[in-house]
């Protein structure tokens, strides 16, 4: 699919894990790197890709319409690769109606069904107008800088402008790993400092695939004799 | 050479360094750091890269760290591809915009950090 070719990286640097990566799609368990620190740059200890995606309003939202309309931006493997990024991506809060910037790891996409999220899920904070790109910026900060102390756990955070709240998320490989998630609630309260009263909520992915199926219902109503109106409501699982 | 050997005690790798604080005013101000510095440089088995916020955000200033990236898509009101260079193509054959300047997202990130929350 064309918008989730990898782009070349002419800025590859004299690099041996440079690979020439035409083939386009790079499947899950591509561990290779296609990105490395440049000279006298520091090194990350994972790379990691910004990934934008948009939904418009009148689209509905279905698993084949998400992979079309996320697209990645670029991959980063070192602070420095990073900030040229960064510096070029307008701030989240000045994204225009329904946006998400997705930053993960290299090789995991920002979506349910990778392998590597499918057993996980993710904190999310509920943020008012006004301060996602502040707490984008650190929560970002917190994950390239390994501040989160889960060994390979963390897999990348979302920031989702919305109509009125924002969202911030991270998303972790293992959702019943209870030292895991509170460690990584732990270290979001440190880092971030959030507004007193802010709610955190874990949610599994399986959750949210679950609610997002369900969301389609059918009604049926039967008259009795009686003459009173019997509605079964029926979820139907897609 | 000395012909005595000395024997090395086997010792834990230190987990845990004590931050003597007598004095308020020597703990950090922000609660995203810890006294004398982060207590994680180095895990058992192993070294991870860990990078605090504030050397982080003094890598931006650096020079490698402020070109444009070369492979940048051009996507409208997303990515802010130019300085004031003349327009070039990019992989997309599309025309960068050449009127847009990168975000000044440094002053407004600090600043806002000290805004009271309310």
């Amino acid at each position: 699919m064309d918008q989730l070719e990898r782009p070349q990286d002419d800025n590859a640097q004299e690099t041996d894990c440079h690979v020439d990566n035409a083939d386009g799609n790079n499947n899950n368990n591509n561990r290779r790197k296609t990105v490395c620190p440049g000279a006298g740059e520091h090194p990350l200890q994972y790379n990691y890709t910004f990934w934008y995606s948009r939904r418009t309003p009148s689209r509905p939202a279905s698993s084949l319409s998400y992979e079309q309309n996320i697209r990645q931006i670029g991959t980063v493997a070192s602070v420095e690769q990073f900030w040229r990024f960064y510096s070029h991506l307008v701030r989240p809060g000045d994204l225009s109606g329904h946006s998400d910037f997705h930053l993960f790891k290299e090789g995991i996409k920002p979506m349910w069904e990778d392998e590597s999220n499918r057993s996980g899920g993710k904190w999310i904070i509920r943020l008012r107008k006004g301060l996602a790109s502040r707490f984008w910026e650190n929560i970002i900060l917190a994950m390239l800088g390994e501040q989160f102390m889960v060994g390979e756990e963390i897999c990348g955070a979302v920031v989702s402008i919305r109509f009125q709240e924002d969202i911030l998320s991270i998303w972790n490989r293992t959702s019943n790993d209870q030292t895991t998630t509170s460690r990584i609630r732990d270290t979001l309260r440190r880092v971030l400092n959030l507004p007193a009263n802010t709610i955190m909520e874990y949610k599994t992915h399986n959750d949210s695939l679950r609610y997002y199926y369900c969301t389609t219902t059918v009604i049926t109503a039967t008259i009795t004799a009686a003459n009173t109106v019997l509605v079964r409501l029926v979820v139907e699982m897609l | 050479m000395s012909t005595d050997c000395q024997k090395t005690t086997a010792k834990a790798i230190p987990s845990i360094r004590r931050v003597t604080i007598n004095d308020a005013e020597h703990m950090p101000h922000d609660y995203s750091t810890t006294p004398g510095g982060t207590l994680f440089s180095t895990t058992p088995g192993g070294t991870r890269i860990i990078y605090e916020r504030k050397f982080l955000l003094d890598c931006r200033s650096s020079p490698l760290a402020r070109t444009p990236p070369a492979n940048l898509p051009v996507i409208p009101g997303v990515t802010s591809p130019a300085s004031k260079n003349t327009s070039k193509n990019t992989q997309n054959g599309e025309l960068l915009n050449n009127n847009t300047a990168a975000p000044d997202s440094s002053t407004a990130g600090d600043d806002a950090q000290f805004e009271m929350d309310i």
